[in-house]
């Protein structure tokens, strides 16, 4: 066995024993202690493991704060070079669990290896990223012997770098990798084993659990529209005839944008080259994928300020999560480099 | 924000305000319908589009075209 | 309803010149090639037909891939298998006596055009090809002898008239094959049939749903998955199980209808486990959101009516088809009807799905992963048609990949999966 693995342990000011939400200001600290739930974990851990420290937080400071509060444990992190941060647990309080879910972000961008622990329902669980790992654990601080037990046994593992097992057999939450495997039984067996457990109210176990998508925050509406910039986007695959750029038909993974036609988008000049469904009635009448025709008409009344000198077009047909995260970031970039107030995307 | 003849979808991974359209294949348009009629249509999709970008909104909200006061 | 399906198994398949030696003995079936050859060319849609042979292990690829089908013949009871299809009679089948050649596949090949694609204007088109060695080997269909139809439809036809005379021929070399069986004694005897079984026994039904290209293809029969001979989009249907059986529903892997993994193990479990109370097949690929949930809400209806209170909901497609899928789950959930529904997943493994959503009632999933082959050795033999996607010696390159027939596991015949890290 080698040397024990060195925890930084990141607790928020309740769990310190700092008080509780008069004192959730507090910024983010340091000490070369074991403190509140952090004796638990350190029996848990035994001798392959020793917390060399850790550091308190306020809730509320971390939540107003983010960037102090991270830049704060940066720092601890460069100085102390702990082998693994341990966040929590944060059971269902959902700021504590953003705090954890931060701490560990910041460890895992330096390259640290991040456990926590909360409770799935919790709102900051949604938040993970790749490279730390989430512990499911009960709901209030009367789960804490379970978590301290499945904290410790995944951080012994994730600190020694062992080659982890899948989310279920570890018993963490999904990091959003899922990964190839062979099932002792076929599909079709699966299938019926599955319905008749589920009718007769055995457990079971789903092999693809529900995506939780972050909430999107609405942009405020636009206060005048007869000075609005107005873009034109739309994932119905048109191109000009021909399809000089040769956008694919399948997998977009980029955005392609075209000047504005002064004639307006006519039949014979521009085509579809989507996939996903019959393309007869774009090829005959662009406009009903990208309305250029009204938006014209309307900025001739006065109706809206202008148009975007371009239109963006893709064919999204199984584009992957990640490609359309960039496509999107992009395509904000080059709305805004044209002063574009709002965009109108039109999705088949 | 989304004109699509499939709101249900597009609220479901969060677009704020959403516009239904007439078909998959033709969303801001009716080809079966005489060629100013269709461009009519076309312009009341439009108009909703544009009320639904001057209407503040909380959580994805769909905007019927033809509906008074639009918002569904 | 009751049927006897009796299976003949081949081990060996070879052509004979004398039409006097064809038949079946000792597992060794005689093709009369001449003869066979005569009988497809009498098709005026085709310009040119041949056969070929491949065996599995052979260091050989099979290019243009359409269909395979098990060859099967009706030889007592009403009706004839492959109902409604391609001009065939039309009738309701699923009793008497059917006789299946097992072992043996017929592989429809045709250059261009697919069972889902190729017209023009329509920018999806799934080509399939098939190794029978070699990590694009899958199972079962590489388990196959299989008798390759090479059909050449005349250049000149329309799109719809082309798909169904390539699928036409192998249909008929199936009847042609399965004939050869008649007189010969069966090497298995299976009866099927529903009995009332125990009222306490739960209701299953299985909801297969099928992807229609009605509005690409133009055409209401030629391309997608067939049910008695119609693609189109179609309100629900109840089938028993037996039709899947006589070939009403094909074209898209009909080998894989005529030997449904699900269909076997509901009909195993009934009055066993459960009562199985049939197949109500569904149409995808609605073009908007009232459609499908009006086709999603007569499927839970009819189930429930049927008494069913379990489901097993599979899907034969992507894109937008999921819909549907999402909004059966929800009406049979609605109506006391517990669902598990079966999927491959369609990206690389190691990114995040490309899923649209998932609706929080489907809570019982199981995935069949995802196959994308890329280092695949170019094969010894190539027989069929060149679909000119990419040279016929390679299955990757760029974001272009020839998928290989039965790679979407939608019906869960194989161990693959994914997990969760």
């Amino acid at each position: 066995m080698g040397a024990p693995i060195r925890i930084i342990h990141y607790i928020n000011q309740f769990f310190a024993g700092r008080g509780g939400e008069a004192q959730a200001g507090l910024p983010v600290t340091f000490e070369r202690s074991i403190v509140g739930p952090g004796r638990l974990l350190a029996q848990a851990l035994g001798a392959q493991a020793a917390i060399v420290g850790t550091a308190i937080g306020g809730d509320t400071y971390v939540a107003e704060q983010p960037e102090a509060a991270r830049e704060a444990f940066r720092r601890i992190l460069a100085a102390e070079g702990p082998d693994l941060v341990l966040a929590g647990p944060a059971f269902e309080s959902g700021r504590y669990g953003v705090a954890c879910i931060y701490m560990c972000q910041v460890a895992a961008d330096a390259g640290t290896a991040a456990v926590t622990g909360m409770h799935p329902s919790n709102p900051a669980a949604a938040l993970r990223t790749p490279g730390l790992y989430v512990v499911p654990t009960g709901l209030s601080v009367r789960a804490m012997p379970e978590a301290v037990a499945d904290l410790s046994a995944l951080a012994l593992k994730v600190g020694r770098r062992a080659s982890l097992g899948s989310a279920d057999d570890e018993g963490y939450l999904p990091t959003g990798r899922r990964e190839r495997v062979l099932r002792e039984r076929q599909g079709h067996e699966r299938a019926v084993v599955m319905l008749l457990d589920k009718l007769g109210g055995r457990p079971y176990r789903t092999e693809l659990a529900m995506v939780g998508l972050p909430p999107v925050t609405p942009a405020p509406p636009v206060r005048d529209l007869a000075r609005a910039r107005i873009g034109l986007v739309t994932s119905g695959g048109l191109v000009p005839r021909g399809n000089p750029d040769r956008m694919p038909s399948r997998f977009s993974r980029q955005l392609y944008e075209y000047d504005l036609p002064d004639a307006g988008l006519l039949p014979g000049e521009w085509e579809s080259i989507h996939a996903g469904f019959h393309v007869a009635a774009i090829n005959e009448n662009p406009n009903v994928v990208v309305p250029l025709d009204v938006a014209r008409a309307l900025v001739a009344e006065n109706r809206i300020g202008s148009l975007a000198p371009r239109l963006y077009s893709l064919a999204g047909v199984g584009t992957p999560d990640v490609a359309a995260k960039r496509i999107a970031a992009e395509l904000v970039q080059s709305l805004r480099r044209h002063a574009v107030d709002a965009a109108l995307l039109v999705a088949t | 924000m989304v004109l699509t003849a499939l709101p249900e979808l597009v609220a479901s991974v969060g677009a704020p305000r959403i516009v239904r359209g007439v078909r998959i294949e033709h969303v801001c348009g009716d080809p079966s319908l005489p060629p100013d009629q269709d461009r009519a249509l076309r312009r009341q999709l439009f108009d909703t589009a544009l009320a639904a970008l001057g209407t503040a909104v909380v959580t994805p909200t769909v905007f019927e075209p033809g509906a008074a006061g639009h918002a569904a | 309803m009751r049927l006897e399906l009796a299976s003949f198994v081949v081990s060996h398949v070879g052509f004979v010149n004398d039409p006097r030696e064809a038949g079946l003995q000792g597992g060794i079936l005689s093709v009369d090639r001449a003869g066979l050859l005569r009988e497809l060319r009498a098709d005026h849609r085709l310009e040119a037909v041949d056969l070929d042979l491949v065996r599995p292990g052979e260091d050989a690829r099979l290019l243009g891939l359409h269909d395979i089908i098990e060859p099967r013949a009706k030889v007592d009871g009403p009706g004839h298998v492959f109902p409604g299809v391609a001009s065939r009679p039309l009738m309701t089948v699923g009793a008497g006596r059917t006789h299946r050649v097992a072992g043996v596949g017929v592989a429809a090949c045709g250059p261009g055009l697919t069972a889902f694609g190729g017209a023009p204007g329509w920018h999806e088109s799934l080509a399939f090809y098939l190794d029978m060695r070699g990590p694009a080997a899958l199972p079962p269909f590489a388990d196959l002898l299989l008798v390759c139809v090479l059909a050449v439809p005349r250049a000149d036809l329309p799109p719809r008239e082309r798909a169904q005379a390539v699928w036409d021929a192998a249909l008929k070399a199936s009847l042609h094959l399965a004939d050869l069986t008649r007189g010969a004694s069966p090497d298995a005897l299976d009866v099927y049939e529903t009995p009332a079984v125990a009222a306490s026994l739960p209701g299953v039904v299985y909801l297969p749903l099928f992807s229609s290209p009605e509005h690409y293809g133009g055409s209401v029969d030629a391309f997608g998955t067939s049910i008695y001979g119609l693609t189109r989009l179609t309100p629900p249907l109840w089938l028993h199980p037996n039709e899947m059986h006589d070939g009403a529903v094909g074209r898209c892997g009909t080998w894989i209808h005529q030997n449904h993994p699900i269909v076997a193990d509901l009909y195993r479990a009934h009055g066993d486990s459960l009562a199985f109370r049939g197949v109500i097949v569904q149409r995808t690929r609605w073009t908007s959101e009232p459609q499908k949930r009006w086709t999603a809400q007569q499927t839970a209806k009819m189930a429930r009516m049927l008494g069913a209170t379990g489901a097993i909901v599979t899907w034969d497609y992507g894109g937008n088809d999921f819909l549907e899928v999402a909004y059966t789950i929800e009406a049979c959930e609605a109506a006391g009807i517990k669902t598990v529904w079966v999927t491959v997943e369609q990206e690389k493994a190691g990114n995040p799905g490309s899923l649209l959503f998932m609706p929080p009632t489907a809570d019982a999933v199981v995935s069949t992963g995802g196959l994308l082959l890329r280092d695949v050795p170019p094969p010894g033999r190539v027989v069929g048609f060149d679909d000119g996607a990419l040279p016929p010696g390679v299955v990757a390159e760029g974001d272009q990949i020839r998928s290989v027939f039965g790679e979407f596991d939608f019906y869960g015949l194989r161990n693959r999966s994914r997990v969760d890290f």
